[in-house]
Formats: structure tokens, C-alpha cells, sequence
């Protein structure tokens, strides 16, 4: 093909190379031609003046009038016969300009195939429709028809949703995950974070901004409540422009496959998780049994060795129950019981736990909160388990003999409560990856220990708690976790209309005990 | 002397808690299967039952909705639910509304469960 293409464009070269030389033969032929006409009248003349020599003045002036005349009108028919194939080739360069069809029309003319200019024309021509087919496809390509498009996003696996300005979804396509019979931002079918959800993102932007992207990962759909829905998990990238009809579009690309192998994983652990406790149960009430009937007659050597097994079965139970707390808060099945409590009470309920844990390796840990703090709205269980995770996280990255300081202070409508170690801390990268389920430091993950999961289920059940949990790091000189609580006197209103309130019940150790009237 | 009933099938987690009651001064009636545990929860007086979830012949959620029918067992007696098997909301906030406790077993030692029992008393 190639070969043939290029042999064709030499014969059309050459040809178009030739069209002087057949101008210059052309116009030869026809200035000799017209010349001797002239030359022969002239001679007629002059043989006529000859001949009658009576009239050989007259005729004399009569033919340099002819001759001369004929000359003008032989001149003008040449260049005009010379002249013609140039006005025929600038008909038809307009007319290709102008897209009209017929324009070979004018190029039939036997010379103006063999003299070259045919291939002139051609040429042109070829250049046109090389042009015009380019600008057809860019045609295509930027503006397809609505019915390809439709049938182009109804083919991807990737969802679109588009939303307007009042968040109703206007379009979506059928890999997008919407609930069926939704037209509004209920309708997503993602369960998102907290109030980390697109329509709190939207709102956020209102009036601010322009224009704005961002993205979600890991967000799985919203579990029905038979548990029969098949789970998936998507990325989710939204983009924000305001003012526009399309204003929020999303685009969601599922990835349940990766994502979906850690989640089985976890529900198996979960499973399993809960026949290890039996065991548990029996290693931690024994190993209390031995401390509490020996404790006085232990050497010291002894009391360390049953320390270090209480040490070491409980946080056994704390990664436990940091397993199962995370599949059912991934199963939204994790609720918190709040009920006016004093923080004193929270560490109270683990400061022997986790003294014994920072002491027996090596750390000394102080525990620092004032009597007179104002009452927070807590789950004492879960805000100890997360208390507990917090400690056990600073003892992992802190040096043997570190000190680890948990303080709480008050700041307006908030408790603050904090979890100080001098440690290694960490480089900003990690600080922003901190939360997020599965999610194991390089430093974890070299040392393999953590399951990803314990600060991710810490600030779920703060963020239950209507709190959010924050830190601050820096690398080589260690880190500072910070609960903060809205205080129970701001928001005691809220709360005693919502269900998880509870002045019945008395949270205890994963459990709760009912009140019966005096507080406890 | 403050009367404690175990319905409990694992032996070790059974015989853990009868020992430090024991120690701490309380009678103690241990019972390993759901049929013979309401029976005696029936038969005899207590002051305290703990009851575990997961439970041979009948299960701790039904043994509690048959002891809390009214003339069943003296008002007074407090039931406490033992169990290492967290439950969804629903069946937690059934057993909420009847039950006196509900404790997970890996989360309390022994001496935790005698200070739980002396708050209650």
C-alpha cells in the first residue's frame, strides 16, 4: 500500500514538475504559429503592392495597418489561449474552498491532462480531503452524538452520577450506585465516614468556591439489614462547578475485588475472633486468681512473670475487640451508650490496665486529669478501649524508658483529652493515612505488628461520641493524639432525644449494668 | 450469705468463678446445661444468677424470658448476662429490657465480676 501511495505521488510530481515545460512548448508553438500569420498577410501585401504598383502606396499603408492591427488582436487571442488553464485552475481552487462538488468539472480539457495541471488540481484536492477528513473525526471525537454517549457510560463499568444544585441526581448510569426510586443525595448507595459525605462536601463548597475536586476511597455501599446485599467498595472522585446545570458530578469506580479480600478477611478474623475469647476468659480470670490468692508471697521475678502474662492477654483482648468493634461498626451495628460522665470515671476504668501494660515495658506513663472538669456524654467502655488503644500506640513507637503523659483540660464547649509520647513521631505523609482502615506505617509494617485497625475503630467511636480525634507530629521527637468531647451540657439537649442516650444504663467493661436509681 | 447461681457449660470459665466467689464468701451452684440451670434457678432462692448466652438443651435468652415471667422467681434476684458472643442491637436491647447486666466474660476478671456484684447488691 505504502509503496503503491508513494510510486502514485511521484507520477503526480512528476507530472506537476512538467506543467512549465508544456506552458513554455504551448506558448512556443502558438507565437511562431501567430507570427508567421502575420509574416504571410504581410507578404500578401507586399506581393499584392508589387503587382500594382499604382496602388502599392495604399496598399502599402492598409497592410501596416492590417499587420499591425492583426498583431494586437493575434496577441490578445495567445495570451488569453496561454493564460486560459491558469483561470480554469483558480475556478476550481474556489471552488474546492467552497466545497463544491463539481469542481473537477472545469479540468476535463485534453491539455490540462497532459500538460499536468490536472495533477496540479488533484493535488489540491487531496490536500482538501485529507483536511476534512481529519476535521470529521475531531468532529467525532469532540462532539459524539447523545445516544453514543448514553450508550457508551450504560457499557463502562464505571458509574456516573451527575447532581444540580439542589443535590437531585439528574442522571446517573447503571453502574453507578444509586438505590432505585431515589432522586436526590439519599439515593447514593455509599456509605460514607461520618459526616465526610459528598453532600457535606457540596454544602461546604457553596458560596466558596468555584470549582473543586476531590476523592473518597475505600467507600463501600450501604448493607441492608438482612445482611443479603452483596457487598462493594468504590473509589469515589467528585467534581464541583459551581453555577453549572451538571453542578456535582461523580464518577465511581469499583474496586470491590481488592478491597473486598481484606473485608472477607476481617469477617473471618471476626468469627474467629469471638471463639478466642473462651480462652481468653479462662488465661485472664486465672492468671487474676494466681495475683489475687499470691500476690504477697510473690518473689518479685514471679510478679513480673504474671504481670507480663496479664500484660500480654489483654492487649490479646483489646486487639480482640478492636476486630469485632470494627465489623460492626463496618456493619453499622456498633453503637455507643452515652450518659453524663466525668473523664476521671474513663481513665479510671483503665489506668491500672494501662499503667501495668507502659510499666512492664519499660515506660512510665502518667495520667494527669483534673477533678473539675465539666461532664462529657460518654460510652465509658469505648471510650476506654480507645484510651487503651491510644497508650498501647504510644508505648509501640516510643523508646524504652519514654514517658507517656495522658492529660485532659476543657476549652469552651469541649473536653480535651490527650496522649503525649516522645517517641520516633512520624513524617506528614503517614500523619494523613493515619485513619484509614488497614493502613500499617513502614515502620508497622517492618516490624509486623499492628493490625491497621486500632486508631481507625478509635476514631469511629469518638466520632460516635460526637468528638473528633487529631494529631500532632513531629519526626524523631514523637506525637500528641487529642480526643476532643463536646461537653454533655452542650449538647444534653440532642442527646436525650436520641437513642443512644441512656441514664438507665451503665456501660462496663464491653457491657453495661442497669442503674437502679442511684448512680454508680 | 449472698446467694450466687453459675449457668455456665464451660467448665474451666465455670469453675474460675466458683472458686474466687467461693473465696470471696459467697454461696455458689454451679450448672452446666440450660434444663438443669432453670431448674434450679426454680428450686432454690438466689440472689444473683449469672447466665451465660450459649447454652446446651436451652438457650441463656430463653432460660431469662422464662424466669422473669412474673411468679417465676423471686423479684429480687438479679440476672446477669455472661457472655463472649456480642450481639446485634436488637437482640442486645431485648435482652436489655429484661436483663439486670450484660457483661462480655473476656472483658472481666473474677474480682471485676465480685466488684460488679457488690455494686449491685
Amino acid at each position: 500500500m505504502a509503496v503503491d501511495k508513494d510510486k502514485a505521488v511521484e507520477t503526480q510530481v512528476t507530472k506537476i514538475q512538467g506543467y512549465w515545460s508544456a506552458v513554455v512548448g504551448r506558448a512556443a508553438k502558438l507565437v511562431i504559429a501567430s507570427q508567421l500569420f502575420i509574416v504571410l498577410i504581410a507578404i500578401i501585401f507586399m506581393v499584392l503592392a508589387i503587382n500594382t504598383p499604382e496602388d502599392s502606396d495604399m496598399l502599402g499603408t492598409v497592410g501596416v495597418g492590417v499587420v499591425i492591427a492583426l498583431e494586437v488582436l493575434v496577441q490578445t487571442v495567445v495570451i488569453y489561449v496561454l493564460l486560459s488553464p491558469e483561470k480554469r485552475l483558480f475556478d476550481f481552487i474556489s471552488k474546492v474552498a467552497l466545497n463544491q462538488d463539481d469542481n473537477l468539472v472545469t479540468l476535463n480539457h485534453r491539455w490540462d491532462e497532459t500538460s499536468g495541471l490536472k495533477a496540479i488540481a488533484t493535488f489540491i484536492q487531496d490536500i482538501k480531503n485529507t483536511s476534512a477528513a481529519a476535521a470529521a473525526a475531531a468532529e467525532v471525537t469532540s462532539r459524539p452524538s447523545v445516544d453514543y454517549l448514553l450508550g457508551a457510560f450504560e457499557t463502562t463499568s464505571v458509574g456516573f452520577i451527575i447532581m444540580d444544585s439542589d443535590l437531585n441526581i439528574t442522571y446517573h448510569n447503571s453502574a453507578a450506585p444509586v438505590l432505585d426510586g431515589y432522586n436526590n443525595e439519599s439515593g447514593l448507595d455509599l456509605l460514607f465516614d461520618g459526616e465526610d459525605t459528598v453532600s457535606d462536601w457540596v454544602k461546604s463548597l457553596k458560596d466558596k468556591a468555584v470549582k473543586a475536586d476531590r476523592s473518597w476511597t475505600r467507600v463501600s455501599n450501604i448493607p441492608d439489614d438482612n445482611q443479603d446485599k452483596e457487598r462493594k467498595y468504590y473509589d469515589v472522585i467528585a467534581s464541583f462547578a459551581s453555577g453549572n446545570e451538571a453542578e456535582t458530578v461523580l464518577v465511581t469506580v469499583d474496586h470491590s475485588e481488592d478491597y473486598g479480600q481484606d473485608e472477607d478477611d476481617l469477617q473471618l478474623i471476626a468469627f474467629a475472633a469471638h471463639e478466642l475469647r473462651g480462652p481468653v476468659t479462662v488465661i485472664r480470670g486465672y492468671v487474676d486468681i494466681l495475683l489475687d490468692e499470691m500476690g504477697d508471697s510473690l518473689d518479685p521475678e514471679d510478679k513480673q512473670l504474671l504481670d507480663r502474662l496479664t500484660v500480654s492477654v489483654n492487649r490479646l483482648s483489646s486487639y480482640i475487640n478492636n476486630i469485632l468493634n470494627t465489623s460492626r461498626y463496618d456493619q453499622r451495628h456498633l453503637q455507643v451508650t452515652l450518659s453524663p460522665q466525668n473523664i476521671k470515671t474513663v481513665t479510671n476504668s483503665i489506668d491500672d490496665d494501662v499503667a501495668l501494660r507502659a510499666n512492664s515495658q519499660g515506660r512510665l506513663l502518667t495520667i494527669n486529669v483534673p477533678d473539675d472538669l465539666p461532664l462529657v456524654a460518654a460510652d465509658i467502655s469505648g471510650l476506654g478501649e480507645v484510651l487503651t488503644n491510644l497508650v498501647d500506640n504510644a508505648i509501640k513507637y516510643s523508646r524504652e524508658g519514654g514517658s507517656i503523659e495522658v492529660a485532659a483540660s476543657t476549652k469552651g464547649d469541649t473536653v480535651n483529652i490527650s496522649i503525649t509520647d516522645h517517641g520516633i513521631g512520624m513524617p506528614a505523609s503517614v500523619v494523613n493515612n493515619l485513619f484509614k482502615k488497614f493502613y500499617r506505617s513502614y515502620r508497622s509494617r517492618g516490624s509486623a505488628t499492628g493490625t491497621g485497625i486500632g486508631l481507625y475503630i478509635s476514631k469511629a467511636i469518638v466520632e460516635q461520641h460526637g468528638g473528633s480525634l487529631s494529631v500532632r507530629s513531629r519526626e524523631g521527637e514523637g506525637s500528641t493524639f487529642t480526643i476532643t468531647l463536646p461537653t454533655y451540657d452542650s449538647i444534653k439537649d440532642k442527646l436525650k432525644t436520641s437513642s443512644n442516650f441512656s441514664e438507665q444504663v451503665v456501660r462496663e467493661s464491653s457491657g453495661w449494668i442497669k442503674n437502679h436509681g442511684t448512680r454508680v | 450469705m449472698t446467694k450466687v447461681l453459675c449457668i455456665e457449660d464451660d467448665r474451666f470459665i465455670g469453675e474460675m468463678y466458683e472458686r474466687s466467689l467461693k473465696k470471696a464468701g459467697y454461696e455458689f451452684d454451679l450448672r452446666a446445661d440450660g434444663d438443669e440451670g432453670l431448674q434450679a434457678a426454680m428450686a432454690n432462692y438466689y440472689d444473683f444468677i449469672l447466665l451465660d448466652l450459649m447454652l446446651p438443651n436451652k438457650k441463656g435468652d430463653e432460660i431469662l424470658t422464662e424466669l422473669k415471667k412474673p411468679g417465676t422467681i423471686d423479684p429480687k434476684t438479679k440476672i446477669i448476662m455472661l457472655t463472649n458472643f456480642q450481639q446485634d442491637d436488637a437482640a442486645r436491647m431485648s435482652l436489655e429490657n429484661v436483663a439486670d447486666a450484660y457483661l462480655i466474660k473476656a472483658d472481666i476478671t473474677p474480682r471485676r465480676l465480685i466488684s460488679i456484684i457488690e455494686r449491685m447488691s
